[in-house]
């Protein structure tokens, strides 16, 4: 099979995605098809590893080695494929809720520790599997089944955490800008290290108030000559709840995990058997 | 000859060095040819509190700890008033009479004055070599040459320079001097063999080593007390056998770091302890549904809740069965001791990999910070149990990855290596990996993963390998498990000494699934059956009377602190 170029098709599984008619996701998984068909993913070598939610079902839909974890720990669990294998590509995948609700612990940690993975956050700002109730980006003031009188709560800003987590690439994009998407995935796949795209994707069953409609009111490409190594005017843009800017927002070249963990066992030096360390025992 | 016996008990201030006294004392008392049993306990403070080290010596088996001492060194006044009830009424009490005021409750045992402070000052100028002053006292006590300690304390500090190691060396001598002059009479006369192949290590250690000889490669961690010298160990020793032990932010993340790198192929192990385990569960159960092997040392202490870190307990076993939501299958072992820590966890990684689920090895405080000699392994012909992989050549088109077999286990392939691409998942799945929820396939698919367990259970009958003393004339048994196993076969031996009464004695390993076939065989002639636990429930009682329909005696110690073989004598001789 590796030595075939392999096509957009060749990535699809023989399952066809089951989202809602209309839903976002759709525009978030034609794009990713072709990044890995642009990038010759081998599916042998590919892992794709998801959470709980309707975003969850992603591998399920990819011609490549999938699991599906639970719910929260598609991150982590992402990392000890690639800690224990650098040699495979290796992609975790949730919503808003697994990956900043009940999972928004480990974002920090796998973001010092610089594994190489790519994150495709996908957020509707809804928890839609479980059929519409809030979920950390649900903004203030937004009704849902868990906030019948709207919600109280203020929402978190994944662009501003993951800047100030210390991801090495942080992208943002909107399923309805598939090319751009396509262009983001290509670039977070290639780079060293552990990339986030928060992408926003309508949920078109569960939330009302945060649609297709309002976000095309404020989505909005980051000009040509954006400086992606200018964490703190990427920041800035984080700040900028008003504007919903899209694109690569910041990249630095940082050596990732398996990379000083193999400096460091060279430094350690290696035991040719278990007599060595027995011998410290005598 | 009847073997020779001498227990030492050393108190004092933690963070004073009582700790490596006795580390370096049983060094070299068992490299001077005896068997040892040390045990030691730590105030929760970093420094202040009472630190208590316990080294019992003798030329046959030392396999538990003692709850009365031959000597009680204390080198401060709460040592003294802790432990003085402790020491036999033959037996002697060393005391620093410028910390320790005596009272009336030492009675007419025999007391020798020890200026350690004074003999440290004397000899190196200020009182911080106390505790080799005692290494030197207490070699001499055990009648080792002082050679092996100062020859200890050159490779212990010989990278700090001469006036070090010589102070030290100077303390030790000093120290051994005034034992001859004092208390030659406490020498035994132990037959000893100083040219033994044996390595002294901690039950932790011994299931760090059994890791890296079981080839594992992969070990995340989340740091817990007692169970963080095992991760520590392997985070120190296993790059140079070319694995990686990696620090995650919890045991949620640790287990499924660790699940991910199972499903890529990697044998993996952590060890952690009961609220690890706790934080572990749902991961735990993502294990068994994916059919992901993994290996989980939990390092028992006293519970619930945060509870008695630093102290002993057998009190999540249930947790360990039953544990998590749904019915999901894997396999619970129980280490008997020091050396048994080490074959147990290559052990556990065989059954993980070759059955492809959870394995959860009990261990505990006791047996984690308890050392003993052990033979240096010899891993000849040791199984170390592969997974199951696809053949060459296996074809994409039609492969299921949870094939249901005979044996319930099916080829795993492996990322990178087979081009076999399949989804793994926690949802109910049918042969190929694909969600499914029909009635029929969730009972096939149940019933696939449940029978991995029933193979090793027949397996297992047909090893039976678990430590027993059987004779065929008992009435009455013992069945325990986990670090049980010396004091309880300390006790019968005891128990036939005084009485001339042989008791049965089974100490299963594996835990679950219940070896039925061996234990029924063992309860049949039985009159009675004893079940000691160091849980205030009785746990593996409740699961043996579920299973057996039995009404077994239960002892049950939950002190924080293990049993000793003289308890146990006296409540299973009240039952004979």
């Amino acid at each position: 099979m590796s030595d075939m170029v392999l096509k957009v098709a060749d990535y699809k599984a023989d399952l066809k995605p089951i989202w809602c008619a209309g839903c976002g996701d759709y525009g978030v998984i034609t794009p990713f098809y072709q990044a890995l068909a642009e990038i010759q993913a081998q599916p042998k070598d590919t892992v794709i590893v998801s959470g709980i939610g309707c975003s969850g079902r992603f591998p399920y839909f990819c011609n490549t080695y999938g699991f599906h974890g639970v719910h929260g720990r598609a991150v982590p669990t992402a990392a000890g494929v690639k800690i224990a294998r650098p040699d495979l590509l290796v992609i975790a995948v949730g919503g808003d809720g697994d990956g900043l609700g009940i999972g928004g612990g480990h974002l920090p940690h796998v973001a010092r520790k610089n594994v190489d993975l790519t994150y495709i956050l996908i957020d509707n700002s809804i928890y839609g599997l479980t059929k519409g109730q809030s979920s950390p980006t649900s903004p203030l003031g937004m009704k849902s089944k868990t906030a019948p009188y709207a919600y109280v709560e203020d929402p978190v800003n994944p662009l501003l955490m993951l800047l100030a987590y210390g991801a090495s690439f942080v992208a943002r994009g909107y399923s309805g800008k598939p090319k751009e998407l396509k262009e983001m995935f290509v670039a977070a796949l290639k780079h060293k290290g552990f990339s986030v795209l928060h992408i926003f994707s309508p949920c078109v069953s569960m939330n009302r108030e945060v649609t297709a409609k309002t976000m095309s009111e404020i989505v909005k490409p980051l000009p040509a000559d954006w400086d992606k190594s200018n964490r703190l005017r990427g920041m800035e843009i984080a700040l900028d709840t008003a504007t919903f800017w899209t694109g690569v927002v910041y990249q630095e070249r940082r050596e990732t995990m398996d990379e000083r963990l193999a400096a460091m066992e060279q430094r350690v030096g290696r035991y040719k058997d278990l007599h060595e360390l027995f011998a410290h025992y005598k | 000859m009847a073997t020779q016996d001498l227990v030492v008990r050393i108190g004092g201030e933690g963070g004073e060095g009582i700790i490596s006294c006795g580390e370096i004392l049983s060094k070299a008392v068992v490299r001077g040819g005896l068997n040892i049993h040390a045990f030691r306990t730590f105030p929760a403070e970093m420094r202040g509190g009472l630190a208590m080290f316990q080294l019992r010596a003798s030329d046959g088996e030392a396999r538990s700890l003692k709850q009365s001492v031959d000597i009680l060194c204390a080198v401060n006044h709460i040592a003294y008033h802790t432990y003085v009830q402790n020491i036999k009424s033959d037996g002697v009490l060393l005391y620093d009479p410028a910390v320790v005021n005596l009272d009336d409750r030492l009675g007419s045992r025999r007391r020798i004055e020890m200026p350690l402070e004074a003999i440290s000052t004397e000899v190196t100028g200020s009182t911080r070599a106390k505790n080799m002053v005692a290494v030197g006292v207490l070699l001499n006590a055990f009648g080792t040459p002082v050679e092996y300690g100062t020859e200890l304390i050159r490779e212990f500090f010989g990278r700090k320079g001469d006036e070090i190691v010589n102070k030290n060396i100077g303390a030790i001598q000093a120290g051994y001097k005034f034992a001859a002059a004092n208390l030659h009479d406490i020498q035994k006369p132990f037959q000893r063999q100083p040219d033994r192949d044996q390595i002294l290590v901690t039950g932790n250690e011994a299931v760090a080593l059994g890791a890296i000889a079981a080839k594992v490669d992969f070990v995340p961690g989340y740091p817990i007390t007692p169970a963080t010298p095992v991760f520590e160990f392997l985070c120190r020793e296993l790059p140079k056998y070319g694995g990686h032990a990696v620090q995650f932010e919890d045991e949620i993340a640790t287990l499924a770091a660790g699940i991910g790198a199972s499903f890529a192929g990697k044998r993996v192990l952590t060890a952690t302890s009961g609220p690890g385990l706790s934080l572990m569960s749902e991961t735990l159960n993502l294990a068994s549904m994916t059919e992901c092997p993994i290996t989980i040392v939990n390092v028992m202490r006293g519970g619930p809740s945060t509870g008695l870190p630093t102290k002993t307990e057998q009190s999540d076993l249930k947790f360990a069965i039953y544990g998590t939501s749904g019915e999901s299958p894997r396999c619970i072992m129980a280490a008997l001791g020091i050396y048994d820590c080490f074959w147990q966890t290559i052990r556990a990684v065989r059954i993980a990999e070759k059955y492809q689920l959870p394995v959860i090895l009990l261990t505990d405080q006791a047996l984690a910070y308890t050392s003993q000699n052990i033979p240096t392994p010899d891993l000849t012909g040791v199984e170390l149990g592969e997974r199951l992989v696809p053949q060459p050549g296996t074809p994409r088109e039609g492969f299921r990855r949870y094939e249901v077999t005979d044996t319930g286990i099916s080829a795993m392939p492996i990322p990178g290596i087979h081009d076999l691409p399949y989804m793994s998942t926690g949802l109910e799945h049918n042969e190929t990996g694909a969600p499914n929820y029909t009635p029929a396939n969730h009972e096939l698919m149940t019933d696939k993963r449940f029978r991995k367990l029933k193979t090793l259970g027949r397996r297992v009958v047909q090893q039976a390998k678990v430590e027993e003393f059987e004779p065929e004339e008992a009435e009455v048994g013992v069945i325990g498990w986990g670090s049980t196993y010396g004091a309880i076969a300390e006790s019968l031996d005891m128990i036939e000494e005084d009485t001339g009464l042989r008791v049965a004695h089974l100490h299963p390993r594996i835990l679950s699934p219940l070896n039925e076939w061996r234990i029924r065989q063992f309860l049949g002639p039985l009159r009675k059956l004893i079940v000691p636990e160091e849980n205030y429930t009785g746990q593996y009682a409740h699961f043996l009377k579920a299973k057996f329909g039995i009404k077994p005696i239960e002892i049950h110690k939950a002190h924080g602190v293990p049993f000793t073989a003289e308890e146990l004598y006296a409540a299973i001789k009240e039952e004979l």
